[in-house]
Order: structure tokens, then sequence, then C-alpha cells
């Protein structure tokens, strides 16, 4: 994994995420959304629900865990991609959900709803 | 996508009703509460996220807006958690009720969708109780304390799981909760009257304050009993009703200071330690506070060492005992609490203690003892009814035989005698009057006429004794609870010079 020519470990860990999620009912609709002021890993749709998951990926388990590295700053850059790409696609007005997928030494975790929006923001 | 369901706050003693709006809109999943919520209520959304998972249902990942409105009433306490976490499950049609009766909820939720008592229940739902067609839902832990309130429909519940399915179930009955007969905590009488030896006239002055609701002031050298006196005080106040009860057991519910579930079993006997503070003793705080005057509500308020007392605590206390509330002004609010208790206080004659004593010398100069006595402003004495001075007992009252001496039990049957002719007197009174001590102006020149021949001796006692105009409104009033005593209709002349007796600090001009 560290010859350059084969994916990275983060791409990897997108594609192990995407597949759990379709495992499990969720439809992927885009990858790797990425604009200036944001980006966001994943999009899927759960049912009638827009959801925008971020995949934290690592080979082992080392402190700090792979849930603290998303900072409050990593967390605001997800915001925005999200409403920006649900203005983008004119989806203002559909329910809309965060969740976070952890993969650390191969094992999977999944946190639905993992975190709320700051209180302030439209779209 | 909104559902609105009611509260209630408490503003002093008095319920307000709080709507509850709950408005589920997309967007950004989040969660904020609006309407002046101060800290406790902005952490209900921590308690009802975690209370509503635990208990089963999903929270919705929308945009979640709570309104406590009146917007412009500041919001305090975790008694809306409930009502906010119903809201939500209404609003994201988690639940779809079969019943939604017209009542107020009330409760705090813990993390695992138990709902925890709340503090001052009992006066939020006195206060509702008085308005038509109240239903309050309430934690059970409070139910105690409520459930002998007539007027008010209670729903007491253990968790959020048993209110939603109570909510869902069409047929199913109602928690029924029938008002259950009070009856007083056993008294707990640490002395009786017939323990303490001699002090003859301060043991008959204690018996005109319990009969007469009169306050009472006890000076003597130390070990002359008078902490003993006081502690035996609560022996002969009339029983413990239940009206009396609940006013007493509101003021400690707002205070938070109940002691296990239900209603005080007993008289509050508050004796503040000496170095207390003003507002301590008054109340206040940020938010007003009840302090030991309102806890001792309906109760005996004993104030040991007085002149040690902090001067502006005892300045303070001129208006509630004249009034029987007080009025708490903050910045943040305010607050009217009820202050009606009787108050027993006892002091040294001077610093050392011995002065007047038989045997033994006192060592205070003319200064020093001016100055302690000093301390206790003519405008408070003036409010104290009955002065009394106890003296050193002398080898033959301490070898006494016991069996003289009287019991509270007997003392305490004369002073409910006493105290249900005032009652019976006082009936059709517009406001209410509980006892002689709180006669005002008008009902006093109704109530307590005397005879010419008492008219001549009160005469003669005010020109020798240069009495205020308040000293003599407060004779008449003891005068009348003397005449109680003895169930005499017309207030005689040997009743009023026992109660120009009991003016001590008055008469005596070395003071």
């Amino acid at each position: 994994m560290d010859n350059s020519s084969t994916p990275s470990l983060g791409q990897w860990g997108e594609e192990e995420a995407a597949r759990y999620l379709e495992d499990r009912g969720l439809r992927v609709i885009d990858h790797h959304y990425r604009q200036k002021w944001g980006e966001i890993d994943l999009i899927c749709r759960d049912k009638e629900t827009w959801v925008f998951v971020e995949v934290k990926t690592r080979t082992r388990f080392f402190q700090p865990s792979a849930l603290d590295a998303v900072t409050p700053r990593k967390r605001q850059r997800l915001f925005r991609a999200a409403m920006s790409y649900m203005k983008w696609k004119r989806l203002e007005g559909s329910s809309m959900r965060f969740d976070l997928v952890l993969i650390e030494a191969r094992r999977i975790e999944w946190i639905p709803d993992a975190f709320e929006g700051p209180s302030y923001s439209t779209y | 996508m909104i559902a609105k369901i009611e509260s209630a706050c408490l503003i002093g003693l008095e319920a307000a009703r709080v709507q509850v709006e709950v408005n589920l809109a997309k967007g950004m999943p989040s969660f904020s509460i609006v309407g002046l919520p101060d800290a406790s209520v902005r952490e209900a959304k921590d308690r009802v996220v975690a209370a509503i998972r635990n208990t089963g249902f999903e929270f919705p990942s929308r945009r979640v807006t709570v309104n406590l409105a009146p917007a412009d009433l500041r919001k305090e306490g975790a008694c809306f958690d409930l009502a906010i976490a119903v809201g939500i499950l209404m609003a994201s049609e988690a639940i779809s009720p079969k019943r939604w009766p017209r009542c107020l909820w009330l409760g705090e939720l813990a993390l695992d969708g138990s709902i925890r008592p709340v503090r001052g229940a009992l006066p939020l739902a006195r206060s509702l109780s008085r308005q038509a067609n109240s239903a309050l839902v309430l934690p059970s832990g409070n139910l105690e304390e409520v459930s002998y309130l007539s007027g008010i429909k209670l729903f007491p519940f253990l968790n959020l799981l048993g209110v939603v399915q109570w909510l869902h179930a069409d047929g199913a009955p109602e928690p029924v909760v029938r008002n259950t007969v009070w009856k007083p905590g056993a008294e707990v009488n640490l002395v009786d009257l017939s323990e303490i030896k001699g002090q003859v006239m301060a043991k008959r002055a204690l018996e005109i304050s319990a009969a007469g609701g009169h306050n009472l002031l006890m000076i003597g050298p130390p070990g002359t009993g008078k902490s003993m006196l006081a502690q035996a005080l609560p022996g002969i106040l009339p029983s413990w009703t239940l009206q009396d009860a609940l006013d007493a057991t509101q003021v400690h519910s707002i205070a938070g200071v109940l002691q296990g579930p239900g209603l005080l079993p007993r008289r509050p006997y508050r004796s503040p330690h000496h170095s207390v503070s003003a507002v301590a003793l008054l109340g206040g705080g940020d938010i007003p506070a009840p302090g030991e005057i309102s806890l001792a509500h309906r109760g005996v308020l004993f104030l040991d060492e007085l002149p040690e007392f902090r001067r502006d605590a005892l300045e303070a206390l001129r208006q509630p005992l004249e009034q029987g509330t007080i009025h708490i002004h903050r910045a943040r609010g305010r607050a009217t609490y009820p202050s009606d208790f009787l108050l027993i206080a006892a002091m040294n004659p001077c610093p050392c203690g011995y002065r007047g004593h038989p045997k033994k010398e006192c060592e205070c100069s003319g200064i020093k003892i001016q100055k302690y006595v000093g301390k206790i402003s003519g405008p408070l004495l003036d409010r104290v009814d009955l002065q009394v001075e106890l003296t050193a007992l002398n080898v033959e009252e301490l070898f006494e035989n016991k069996k003289e001496a009287e019991s509270s039990a007997s003392v305490k049957a004369r002073v409910e005698h006493a105290r249900a002719i005032q009652e019976e007197r006082y009936r059709n009174e517009k406001y209410s009057l509980r006892d002689n001590a709180h006669l005002w102006p008008r009902a006093l020149a109704r109530y307590c006429a005397f005879t010419s021949e008492g008219e001549t001796i009160l005469k003669a006692a005010v020109e020798r004794l240069g009495f205020s105009a308040r000293a003599f409104d407060r004779i008449r009033k003891v005068a009348r609870t003397i005449a109680d005593l003895e169930a005499s209709k017309t207030i005689e002349a040997r009743h009023i010079a026992e109660a120009i007796h009991y003016r001590c600090l008055d008469r005596q001009v070395r003071y």
C-alpha cells in the first residue's frame, strides 16, 4: 500500500465504506465531492434522506482514535460542502443527515446521525 | 411537523403556564431551544436526546426548534424535559396518541428515560388547582406531596415509556390518584415543659405566645433554660393541620430542601446560627430563593443569642414580622414568599451574662452593657409582644419535686382551646386572620375592647412607662390572648396588667 501507483489508503477506505453501506440498504449517489470550501467522502440516499458520510481509515489502532480526527474544522468543511451540494442539486427541503464510518484495522464501524449541524445554518 | 404542549414554571409561589412548541424543519440536523432558557433548560437538549433514544425511539435528524413561550419569561429548572420530549415524539410522528388530555406536563428526564422528581411541584400544583379543570402529568416521585390537593387531576409516571403507552392505549384505565387522608407525623418533643425547673413566668409567656402567635424574647443569664424553653415550644403549639402543612411544605419544595417524599410531618423549627447573613435569613440570590424566615413559615424561628446576630439581618426582620410576607427584588427576578412565623429569641442580660444574678457578679461596664443591649433596636423590640426575664434558679428550685410542674400536653390543650376561640371569632373576617397577634388596627378596636377598670390601668402604664403606640397595640393583643386562655369574653383589668408585665424591656429604664 506504500506504492504510489496503488490507490491511497483513503480511497481504499471509501470503497470499503461504500460497499458496507450498500449492503445495508443505502444507495451511494456520489463519491468524493470536492470544493475548495469543503469535501464529502460519500453521498448516499437512505430512502428519502440524503446521507453525507465522512470516512476515516486507519490501518491499525492508535491514539488519538479516528473518531477524534473529525475535528470541528473538518466538520465545518463537511457542512459547507453538504450545503453547496444540496443547492447545486436543487435539493432544498429534503431531509438530510451526517454519518460517520470508521475503519480501523479492517474493522468497520458505522455511526448514523453522528453529528448535528450548526443551529444557525439554513439553505 | 409542529407540536404544541403545555408546561408550567414557577414565579415565586405562582404557576406560570409555558407553551412548549416543537417544530421540525428540513435542513441541517440540529436541535435548539429558544425562549430565554437558562443553563439547566438548555441542557435539557442532551437529556432529551438520550432519553428518547434509550426509550427505543429515533431522534429525528431534522432541524428541531423548541420554543418556550411566552418568550420574555425566564425559564429555569429541568421541569420542561418531559414536555419537550413528548413534543418531539409528537412532531416527528413517532407516536400517534389515541388520547390527548388537556393537561400540563412536568418532569425532569434521566438519560435512561426515567422521570425524575422536580423542585417546586407542590406550589405549582397548588397554584394550578385553583384554576378550573387542571390536570397535571408529573413524576411519580412528586406524587406524595401533591396528592393531598383537591381540584386537580394527577397523572403520575415513572418513565417516558410509561407516558407513551398511556397515550397509545385507547381503553386502558387512566392512572387514578385518590387524595389520601393526611396524618401529621409523630411529634418529636425534645423537651417537655414539666422537665424544665422553675421559670413559671417564662412558661406562662411561652403558653401565651403559642396561644396567640405572639413573638417572644427571653432574657436571662446562661443556664436558666432559655434554649430548653424554646425547644419545648413545638410541643405546646396547636396540632399540625393539612392546610398549615401545605403552606409550609410549598416553601420547602421551592427551596429544594424537602427531606423525603410527602408533606412536612411536623411544624418547621428553624434555629439559624447567629452568624447568618441577612440574605440567608430573608431569602435572596440571583433568582430569589426563600430564606430561613420563609422556611419557618407556619412554624417557629428561634434566634438564640439575639444581640450576636448581625445588625442588618435583625433590622431586616421588621417588615416580614409585621406583614407575614417578604418581597425579594433582584435584577433577574422578584418573588414574594410567605414568612408567617413565630419568633422566639433569647439573649443574655449583658455580655458576661450575669447581670442581675443573685450570686455571681457581673463584670461588664455600663458602656459595654449599653452597647450589647443597644444592638437590638427599639423598632424591633416593639414588634416582640412578649419580653420576659428569666432569673437564675435557686437551690430549692433545682431540687424541686418534678410532679408539680405542668406537662406540655395539658398546656397544649389550653392553647388549642384558645386557638379555637380565636378561629371562631375571626371566621367571618374578610382577610384571613389567624390569631390575635395579627389583628390589624380596625379589627383591634372591634375585638379588643376592655373594661373601664382596665382602661385606667393601661392609661397609667402608658403615662408612666412611655409605651409607643405600637407597644400599646401589642399590649392589647396580648391581653386579648390572656383573656382567651381563660375563655373570658371581655378583657379584664387583670389581663391587661399581666400583658403589661411582659414588656420588661419597655418597663426598665436601665436597659
